[in-house]
């Protein structure tokens, strides 16, 4: 399967390659007319350059044991192909070299040297195999079958290879080698899939000489009255170009191996040939005349047929509509057709297509499509423009109408009945009908400019004056001492909240009376509290008994701190008589 | 479309009507009855009156602009609402209306959405009034925070002195914006292919076009004739019809 997806990438690849391969870089290809030759005849060494006239050989390989040359006049042909559905001109340069076999024996030619285009470029090294004698035909079955004489471009067709060998000598033979000049160098052809119906059943074979196949072993038959044993495989193609195709040189090479140690190589005990019959596929231009529009490539004998996921949905609903073409067809390679740009699917909203699988013989295209109204009863058939190589027609493959029913979203109005649809449309809002004066609403009187003006003057004025009146009076405001003056009284109520000990409470007023009156804390230890505030203080507020209960105070706490007295004053006993200091001037 | 003389009349000093708020509830009595023309004129006659309100002006202005409307005069229209705006400049119905009628006449929007007209908006949606109590009220907060800062100093007092000072800037870029345009006499033109004349003539070519519902600055005025300054800088002559004058800002505040 890996394989087949590979073919068909590669193929892909080259179809939307080629154009540009033709017009812009040149290919060379050799091949032998015959892998295997008696001694004594001449073999074809067949040089292709494609897509250059300016090609010449500077050089022939010599090899021991055959006769290289001479080579024949270039032979120049004109092609034209129909590539993505445009055509493309191609130009190739044939030479045909003999070579003359004068020993038996297993050769390999060396690269032809070609100049093309003013480069150099060397051909693959390819195998001849010169024998006494092709003997044993009798004894074996080899025959090619295409599946059709005449293709036209585009249009896939399969060589069937059938062989095999008596049943008696099976026990004896223990190799086989297909010798097929072509496989794989087939110019103007696009190699598609071998096609292997029963894998279990599937073995190796040798292909000319270097590489292995895998081939089908079928039911042993009755070839000319005796048991044979038979394998098949089969090759598909797909033409790019008019022209003939020849598919000449084709021996099967079967035997007894034997010997071939680690030290010695394998020698043939036996060796048997069967010559298949040289044959050749014309390939023709698809014709103009009845050519579609919108042909996609489609080749073949295509039948299809289609399916959904659903046939009940309501308007906008997704459905999925899986159409499969089968048959015998160039199915990797055509364009699916889009129904978004067919007739008969105005009523749908095509989202667009997903490849569900594609092969040789079928392909699988699921389209998005999403019905726009409820009067839609079918999905309409898809039409797909193909040509039949048998009746030489174009013809249309189209996927029956599938009925569906489609109902209207809740809610939605339709035409049906007459209903009109009602239509808004914008206006200017009502007049006012009512003056704003009479529900008393009053235009705000405005301020003189000029009371504005002043006001902004004398702002920054009077902040000037403040500040130098209160800085000449009081000090600086922003001074450590003084903030820590105007927090004093915060920090005293914290600090005995925080206190644990007569001594914490103790320094925690002698703090507060240190900060309010801007000195240490300890200028207070030992002062007479009376005369100090009365000194201090003459025309102030404080009164005397604040000026006692602030002496009793600190007499108490003092006692309490560094002797055994036990204090008699709470914490808001304190802290209003602090209040009443500050307030007295402190 | 010779209603704008009447609001030029109202600009003009008029006789007092004591009767304009009788001419009010009968130009919306004529209305109501679809007679619009009727309608125009009496509320023409009570916008002379020298004691209108503010907001009273912006009823009547707004009223002739569906006056206006209803008679398939839709650049005038604009010119109403925007009159009416003027002195009462958030009104949502206004808009409402002048958007319509602008969108409705090809025009841009009066508010683009984008962030010119946005900030001209914020600017334009005080009365002279009303922008005088903001300067005045940011005036007195920056005050208080001097105050502070000048009794008790300190950081957080000095930010607020510096925040009221920010705060009064602000609050001035209204006053600002009416004090710029209160000596100019706004005009806005009300009619399609409006071309400027060097002269006050009909027979001299044109030296340049004024787009419609542009607003314009009056300069000179003679019978039939109004000269303007376009915003781009054009001066030039055109016919008094097919302007109009806008509320002076003046007699608002």
């Amino acid at each position: 399967m890996n394989k087949r997806i590979l073919a068909a990438l590669a193929a892909l690849v080259c179809l939307g390659a080629l154009p540009q391969a033709a017009q812009n870089r040149a290919s060379v290809q050799t091949r032998l007319t015959q892998g295997i030759v008696k001694l004594g005849a001449v073999v074809g060494l067949i040089v292709e350059v494609d897509g250059t006239d300016q090609a010449q050989i500077d050089e022939l390989p010599k090899v021991a044991g055959l006769t290289i040359g001479p080579v024949s006049r270039p032979s120049r042909q004109f092609y034209q192909s129909l590539i993505n559905g445009r055509f493309q001109s191609t130009t190739r340069v044939t030479w045909t070299v003999d070579v003359r076999p004068i020993g038996t024996g297993e050769f390999e030619i060396p690269p032809v040297v070609l100049r093309v285009d003013g480069q150099r470029i060397e051909t693959r090294p390819q195998k001849l195999k010169v024998v006494e004698d092709l003997q044993g035909g009798d004894l074996g079955l080899f025959e090619i079958t295409p599946s059709t004489r005449t293709v036209v471009e585009g249009q896939p067709f399969s060589i069937h290879i059938r062989f095999g060998f008596d049943a008696t000598l099976s026990k004896r033979v223990n190799y086989a080698n297909l010798s097929l000049p072509w496989w794989g160098a087939m110019p103007g052809t696009l190699e598609l899939e071998q096609g292997i119906t029963n894998r279990n059943r599937q073995t190796e074979v040798t292909l000319n000489g270097s590489e292995t196949i895998l081939v089908e072993r079928r039911e042993n038959e009755l070839v000319r009255g005796r048991e044979f044993v038979i394998f098949e495989v089969k090759q598909s193609l797909i033409p790019t170009r008019t022209g003939r195709l020849e598919f000449s040189g084709n021996v099967f090479e079967f035997g007894q191996l034997r010997g071939g140690t680690f030290f010695t190589r394998q020698s043939k005990a036996e060796a048997y040939y069967v010559v298949a019959d040289e044959f050749g596929v014309d390939v023709i231009a698809l014709p103009e005349d009845g050519r579609p529009f919108d042909f996609g490539g489609a080749i073949g004998s295509i039948d299809v047929r289609a399916t959904t996921d659903t046939r009940d949905l309501t308007v906008g609903d997704s459905v999925k509509l899986t159409v499969e073409w089968f048959g015998e067809g160039n199915f990797e390679f055509f364009d699916a057709p889009d129904p978004a740009r067919g007739d008969g699917f105005g009523d749908f909203r095509v989202y667009g297509s997903t490849e569900k699988s594609k092969g040789f013989d079928h392909r699988s295209v699921v389209y998005d499509l999403a019905p726009l109204t409820a009067s839609v009863d079918e999905i309409p058939g898809v039409r797909l423009p193909v040509f039949d190589p048998e009746t030489g027609e174009y013809l249309e493959v189209t996927t029956p109408a599938i009925p569906i029913r489609v109902r209207a979203l809740e809610g939605a109005r339709t035409l049906e009945g007459g209903a009109v649809e009602p239509a808004y449309e914008r206006d200017i809002e009502d007049i006012q009908a009512a003056l704003p004066s009479r529900t008393g609403r009053r235009d705000l009187p405005g301020i003189p400019n000029g009371v504005l003006a002043g006001a902004l003057v004398l702002t920054p004025l009077s902040w000037l004056f403040v500040r130098t009146q209160v800085r000449r009076r009081l000090g600086n405001p922003d001074a450590p001492l003084e903030r820590r003056r105007r927090r004093a009284r915060r920090e005293l109520g914290k600090a005995l909240s925080r206190a644990q000990s007569p001594r914490d409470e103790f320094e925690a007023v002698l703090t507060f009376l240190g900060a309010r009156s801007r000195e240490s804390d300890s200028a207070w230890i030992g002062r007479d509290v009376a005369d100090y505030l009365e000194e201090r203080n003459g025309d102030a507020k404080l009164a005397p008994e604040d000026s006692r209960e602030l002496s009793e105070l600190l007499q108490e706490l003092d006692a309490s701190a560094f002797g055994e007295k036990p204090r008699s004053r709470d914490k808001a006993t304190v802290l209003a008589l602090a209040d009443r200091l500050i307030g007295g001037g402190l | 479309m010779l209603g704008f003389l009447s609001l030029l009349l109202a600009l003009l000093p008029a006789v007092s009507s004591p009767d304009w708020t009788k001419d009010f509830d009968e130009g919306v009595a004529a209305y109501r009855r679809g007679d619009y023309a009727s309608a125009e004129t009496l509320w023409k006659e009570a916008l002379r009156a020298p004691e209108l309100e503010a907001f009273d002006r912006a009823a009547i202005t707004r009223n002739l602009g569906n006056a206006a409307w209803r008679q398939a005069r839709g650049l005038e229209a604009v010119a109403w609402y925007t009159a009416s705006l003027r002195s009462s400049p958030r009104d949502a119905e206004t808009w409402a209306s002048l958007e319509h009628a602008r969108q409705a006449s090809e025009l841009e929007p009066a508010d683009r959405g984008d962030l010119t007209s946005t900030l001209r908006r914020i600017v334009e949606s005080w009365t002279p009034a009303e922008a005088q109590w903001m300067v005045a009220g940011a005036t007195f907060l920056w005050l208080l925070a001097l105050i502070g800062e000048a009794l008790r100093g300190g950081i957080a007092w000095r930010v607020a002195a510096w925040s009221g000072f920010f705060l009064v800037a602000v609050a001035a870029l209204p006053l600002i914006w009416h004090l710029r345009g209160a000596d100019r006499e706004v005009w806005m033109v009300v009619e399609r292919d409006v071309e400027l004349a060097s002269e006050p003539r009909a027979d001299l070519g044109a030296t340049g076009a004024v787009e419609p519902a542009q607003e314009v600055i009056g300069l000179d005025q003679v019978p039939d004739w109004v000269r303007i300054e376009t915003a781009g800088g054009a001066r030039g002559w055109v016919p008094r019809e097919s302007v109009m004058p806008l509320t002076p800002l003046s007699t608002n505040s």
